[in-house]
């Protein structure tokens, strides 16, 4: 037994000291994560947001400025709300749209590029396109916004002024696009991760553009280059 | 192994558990458990939730009732008031004035349960009300979700003052709404045009706080932290939004598969939240610390149930759940 550890009466205090640090340093450790539990609302407020100006592009491209691009990701579902219910419903049949997410690389900056394809039988007005980044950590301290027809300076406050501030028809197997390029950091850490979301009306009925009588429907897609 | 050594062994082993035990206690990365207290049975179909205390919490319950529970700590001691119609989200301002909105009949409601006596509002300017929350005990806030317009109500002796604010997208469905003192009015949800928005009551203005590349539901403001919580259905996440600068400074990972689709949430203490689910019958618990999910699983208790409305307690941490199902149940937990 005297090669037992616990048979040696030095190993004894060691083993007690060396659990207590051990502890202290997970309470340590606690103790830091208290800390930025409690600001995270500072740090949200803290931390400007960026908004780069998106550009236009009335097609799809699969090259901008001698720029190949990359298909990160694409969605053909779209969703929408149940007006009656205010539940989920989705994957429809008609009104449908092609979401797509395409990455390039320009000298040192990056290149994000997403597209809108109506891939349904109707003329599909297109309300709202913002390109969104995000950090490792999950903040998103990104929003280009590409398209928003809701636009008036008294609602947007700071935020900048859309690329674009009107409905954009788009006629079936047509497409739109709009790209940002740049390279974005945030409170020292890298916009890493994009995404994309659009939101879109269709007439069920007719052609004709009727707001009040529309589905709307959100496409949404994601992808880290 | 000697009788010493083997004493000297227990004690180390003791030691051992006493000071893992104390860590263990002071570590609050390991608080990410909530403690089931009561599910209590209620033969009605339950919705919107508001907990004013822990001995007085109120249920709308679709089929046209509403339920004060009292003593949900110690038993399920419930007083029911029939109000007809289809009670949805619910807040209580006083004592004698609790007020609803009614989902399909397209009025808010201001009900006094010390006389048993209602006041409808109604307006061509409401379409389907939706969730509901207080200014001050003399105005009330409503969305209307199919019009896209918020609803300031105020009460009368025999009647009610109605003003609609309309949302700044066309084609809006205004759903989740919550006081927020950081932005001087309410967060207001746009789930058609995926906005959080922004109500200023002293200048009856919206402004648009920010847009999400996914489908917003319902708002939790947490104006102590400076940050507001938003549940995102199909996508299974939630997102922390902070409330001067609009910037998204959390999103949480995806829920658990047992867990799915959030739904309500309400803000259980500082930068912890507890959600409801509107296909499981768990309660979701988010913690800002731990940037995981934990779960209370109510399955046992109400079988096959989904989740609706939920409120919270900041000061106890206590939250209270409607779950539907063919047993309905009112639970209440502690995170």
């Amino acid at each position: 037994m005297k090669n037992n550890i616990f048979g040696n009466k030095l190993l004894l205090p060691i083993i007690i000291v060396l659990i207590a640090t051990a502890g202290v340093g997970v309470y340590s450790y606690s103790t830091q994560v208290t800390a930025q539990m409690t600001s995270l609302g500072q740090v949200a407020n803290s931390v400007q947001k960026l908004y780069p100006i998106g550009i236009p592009l009335a097609e799809r491209a699969d090259t901008i400025d001698g720029v190949n691009l990359t298909l990160l990701s694409y969605s053909d579902q779209s969703e929408t709300i149940d007006r009656s219910t205010g539940s989920s419903k989705s994957k429809i049949d008609s009104g449908k749209a092609r979401l797509e997410l395409k990455y390039g690389v320009q000298g040192i900056n990056d290149m994000i590029v997403g597209t809108i394809t109506n891939t349904g039988k109707n003329t599909i007005y297109l309300k709202s396109f913002v390109i969104f980044g995000q950090t490792s950590e999950g903040m998103e301290p990104l929003n280009a916004y590409l398209v928003d027809a809701s636009y008036s300076p008294e609602s947007f406050g700071n935020i900048p002024k859309p690329t674009i501030t009107s409905v954009i028809a788009i006629t079936p197997d047509n497409s739109y696009s709009g790209y940002i390029v740049g390279k974005w950091n945030s409170a020292g850490m890298p916009i890493q991760s994009f995404s994309i979301g659009a939101v879109y009306q269709y007439d069920v009925n007719s052609q004709e553009y009727l707001p009040d009588n529309n589905w709307s429907i959100a496409v949404t897609e994601t992808k880290t280059p | 192994m000697t009788k010493n050594n083997f004493k000297k062994t227990l004690t180390i082993l003791t030691m051992i558990a006493l000071i893992a035990t104390s860590v263990s206690l002071s570590n609050p990365i390991q608080d990410a458990s909530a403690t089931k207290t009561r599910a209590c049975t209620t033969n009605s179909s339950p919705k919107g939730v508001d907990s004013v205390s822990t001995t007085e919490v109120w249920v709308a319950n679709d089929g046209g009732t509403l339920q004060k529970f009292t003593a949900l700590s110690t038993g399920c001691t419930v007083t029911p008031y029939t109000v007809n119609g289809d009670p949805h989200f619910i807040d209580r301002a006083t004592s004698t004035q609790v007020q609803f909105t009614n989902h399909v009949n397209n009025k808010i409601t201001y009900f006094d349960p010390s006389t048993s006596s209602k006041i409808d509002c109604t307006s061509s300017n409401i379409n389907s009300p939706d969730d509901i929350d207080s200014d001050t005990a003399s105005a009330q806030y409503a969305t209307s979700y199919n019009n896209g317009k918020l609803i300031k109500t105020v009460k009368g002796t025999s009647t009610c003052t109605i003003t609609s604010f309309t949302a700044p997208d066309t084609g809006a469905n205004l759903e989740g709404v919550d006081k927020s003192t950081d932005v001087s009015g309410f967060l207001v949800i746009d789930q058609a045009n995926k906005k959080l928005l922004k109500f200023n009551t002293s200048t009856n203005s919206f402004s648009v706080c920010t847009t999400f590349s996914q489908i917003p539901w319902f708002v939790a403001d947490d104006s102590a932290q400076d940050v507001a919580w938003v549940t995102f259905n199909s996508e299974q996440k939630i997102r922390a939004i902070g409330t001067l600068s609009c910037l998204v400074a959390e999103t949480s990972p995806t829920t658990p598969t047992s867990t799915n689709q959030p739904f309500d949430i309400a803000v259980v203490s500082g930068n912890k939240v507890a959600v409801t689910f509107n296909d499981t019958p768990n309660i979701g618990f988010y913690s800002v610390s731990t940037h995981a999910w934990t779960t209370d699983d109510w399955s046992s208790d109400c079988s096959g149930c989904t989740g609706f409305g939920i409120d919270a307690l900041y000061s106890t941490g206590d939250y209270y759940a409607a779950l539907r199902g063919t047993t309905s149940k009112i639970v209440k937990g502690v995170f």
